[in-house]
């Protein structure tokens, strides 16, 4: 059998599966009773997609003998395993099938956008140009598809926390004064509101779960920071040892750039006294739209140096 | 009056504020285009049906909206920006260090009730207590019955290095602009050279007078046809005329010489080499028609002696052949290097002159650039650890214990749960 039909195949087995998963999430948040299983399930199947996402890529650079990142489709691909690599991990650490259920349909519509509007042209791997043919290749892209997932991960806890709270202000340091179990958070509002039908412990049982996830954006891009400022760096020394500038304002560039802003706003905005909860998640959320225009966005106007070959 | 002037500057609503207008004036750059002729703006940007109502060529002449990234304005939030910058790293940060730095015991009972997390034990010893704490690599400093532990400090100390590894960029690349040059030379192969045709230089720039000479050039292909790398072999010169230094450069892999660095940029053909019947060998003129950035170039050779009759000759490449093409444009087939082609008169392919684009430049704020480009990437990582630290007062027969974190609340209200339980 060919590659390309194998790698094709597991790609589509993989969207479905991404679908699969995302109904289990959605039907075990709207029905409580044995969730505990069904989540089960559909955390699997996000593994099962992982595994086959690594194996294409693994296959892609085995067969074509260089970093699977050279093109618009390898690079989606790349993006749904990192997310779906993240999302796991959040879902190891916090046992919330929130995560899973807010990520699945974003890792589902990359995945989807890859499969079925790429030609099958543009989802060939295509020998590398000679700017491309660097050992920066790898630590660039790589370390920029690392922070674009951690940080669309990040934002979208966010935008979650906004539409949690109803765009409410919301005062966190009741919290303090509270004196319910500290730990396993974010289940503990679930099987809350599952028992005990009281208003008052579900409120209670909001607030935990918003101060839970604002905890957990500030630190997922927290780690989303770094990667892009080492990825833009990275980005910047290859630019110098190619074609001797290491910024030359070229739209990614500049997207780039105003990603980090948005989100380095967003990180010392956590410190300012007071910039807790809501308007540090609209910055965060932000961000999310950002992402995308510097990630996608900026190739529809189909100029500079970091155009994918696409739309022309 | 000036101590409110660094107050201000070092604010961080203020640094946020400048932050969120260099990122707003950057995406003006990204939907116009930036450095094209007057007149692309004139096209696309008339005076009539302007753009959102307002927009047109003269406004963007006039704010500089052709070049957003070298207006004064620009420039100007930028420098706003490194001198908050400065004034925030040395007016708040290094206070805040020093009070880190301190050893700060907790010394009455009721200073834990400023914490988020605070609990009083009855059911476990001092021992037991700070021999987990000890488990997980907390520093612990102990007088009599008060206790101090932390852990991360490193996480309190890299923002700053962040900082300063940002003003350092900065400061590289004002000295970089002032004191280096970038050149672009497009020079057929076995000619010599030196840097001419300067892009930018700074106002302290010195052009070193250095000549090369590119010895070759020549570009291999893939299977597919595709360009696989370019390559020029480029030979630095000494004032006599003799070689110091010989390398093949290619995209990627730029020649160093005294900080001057060479870079394989672009590539051009400029002629033919042709042997007609009688022998003699005639160079013709390639000019490239098309401005799209489609590298093909075209001639004509005429066949008779009024230039009336002729072949049209289209090269796209440097794999050497060209394409022959009669009068009514029809193509008649390629034709190879030493090979006679005979449709009125026999012609001879003798040889496809070309010229290697390369980027000249010096840049003497490289270092420092890289140097901060090393701790900003180093610093930014470990920036995420989080400083927490516990205090502990043993009374006659509770242990007071509480606890904060500066970023990772959630994992430290389970780790502080875990140590007292």
């Amino acid at each position: 059998m060919d590659w390309d039909i194998i790698q094709n195949l597991s790609s589509n087995l993989v969207f479905g599966i991404l679908l699969f998963a995302m109904t289990i999430y959605w039907i075990s948040l709207s029905f409580f009773k044995w969730t505990k299983n069904l989540s089960q399930v559909g955390k699997i199947s996000a593994i099962v997609a992982n595994i086959l996402l690594f194996f294409i890529l693994g296959s892609r650079w085995i067969v074509a003998g260089y970093f699977p990142l050279s093109n618009l489709y390898e690079s989606l691909l790349f993006l749904t395993w990192t997310l779906l690599t993240i999302y796991l991990y959040v879902e190891f650490k916090t046992k919330s099938k929130l995560v899973g259920a807010i990520l699945i349909p974003v890792a589902l519509l990359i995945n989807g956008f890859a499969n079925l509007t790429l030609s099958v042209d543009m989802q060939k791997s295509s020998p590398l140009v000679p700017a491309l043919q660097s050992n920066w290749l790898m630590l660039h892209v790589s370390m920029m598809m690392l922070s674009y997932g951690t940080l669309i991960m990040g934002s979208l806890l966010c935008i979650l926390f906004l539409v949690i709270s109803k765009y409410q202000d919301i005062d966190l340091q009741i919290l303090d004064e509270s004196s319910l179990p500290l730990y396993n958070i974010m289940l503990d509002y679930y099987e809350a509101k599952l028992f005990s039908p009281s208003d008052e412990v579900s409120e209670l049982g909001k607030l935990k779960l918003l101060q839970s996830l604002d905890n957990w954006s500030y630190r997922i891009i927290g780690l989303g920071f770094p990667f892009l400022t080492i990825g833009i760096i990275a980005g910047g020394v290859w630019a110098n040892e190619a074609w001797g500038s290491y910024w030359s304002w070229d739209p990614k560039e500049t997207w780039a750039l105003i990603t980090w802003i948005v989100f380095a706003t967003y990180l010392h905005s956590r410190i300012t006294k007071g910039w807790e909860g809501k308007k540090t998640a609209i910055l965060g959320g932000l961000g999310f739209f950002v992402i995308w225009i510097c990630y996608l966005g900026v190739n529809f106007l189909g100029k500079g140096l970091h155009s994918y070959g696409w739309l022309s | 009056m000036k101590q409110s002037v660094l107050r201000f500057l070092a604010d961080l609503r203020f640094a946020i504020s400048i932050l969120l207008i260099i990122a707003s004036c950057s995406v003006i750059g990204t939907v116009i285009e930036q450095d094209q002729s007057i007149e692309i703006y004139k096209l696309n940007y008339p005076l009539t049906n302007r753009i959102f109502g307002f927009l047109s060529w003269d406004i963007i002449l006039k704010f500089g909206l052709d070049h957003v990234y070298k207006t004064w304005w620009f420039l100007g939030f930028i420098a706003l920006f490194g001198l908050s910058l400065f004034t925030c790293t040395i007016l708040q940060q290094f206070p805040s260090l020093k009070i880190a730095r301190r050893c700060q015991f907790f010394r009455t009972t009721q200073q834990f009730g400023l914490l988020k997390l605070s609990r009083n034990l009855g059911n476990l010893s001092l021992s037991q207590l700070l021999f987990r704490i000890k488990k997980n690599q907390y520093s612990i400093f102990q007088q009599k019955n008060i206790v101090y532990c932390y852990k991360g400090l490193i996480g309190r100390i890299a923002p700053i290095i962040v900082h300063f590894s940002m003003i350092l960029i900065l400061i590289g690349a004002i000295f970089g602009a002032l004191n280096g040059f970038k050149a672009q030379e497009l020079i057929p192969k076995t000619e010599a050279f030196h840097v001419q045709n300067i892009l930018s230089n700074g106002q302290l720039t010195r052009i070193p007078k250095v000549v090369s000479r590119v010895n070759d050039f020549w570009i291999t292909y893939t299977k597919q046809a595709t360009v696989a790398q370019f390559y020029s072999d480029v030979s630095i010169l000494n004032t006599e005329g003799n070689e110091i230094v010989r390398k093949t450069i290619f995209v990627n892999s730029p020649i160093k010489y005294n900080n001057i660095d060479f870079y394989q940029t672009d590539w051009n053909v400029i002629g033919l080499r042709v042997q007609n019947d009688t022998s003699s060998i005639l160079q013709y003129p390639l000019i490239n028609l098309t401005n799209a950035g489609n590298k093909v170039w075209v001639t004509w050779i005429p066949s008779d002696s009024e230039f009336k009759k002729g072949l049209t000759i289209l090269v796209d490449n440097l794999q050497g052949y060209c394409s022959i093409y009669d009068e009514s444009g029809i193509f008649v087939g390629n034709l190879e290097l030493n090979e006679t082609f005979n449709l009125n008169m026999p012609i001879t392919l003798v040889d496809i002159l070309s010229s290697t684009g390369l980027q000249i430049k010096t840049d003497p704020g490289i270092l420092l650039i890289y140097t901060g480009f090393l701790f900003l990437m180093l610093s930014t990582l470990i920036s995420y650890i989080t400083y927490s630290q516990i205090w502990i007062i043993q009374t006659n027969r509770q242990i007071f214990v509480g606890g904060n974190t500066t970023r990772a609340t959630f994992d430290f209200e389970i780790e502080f749960l875990k140590l007292i339980k």
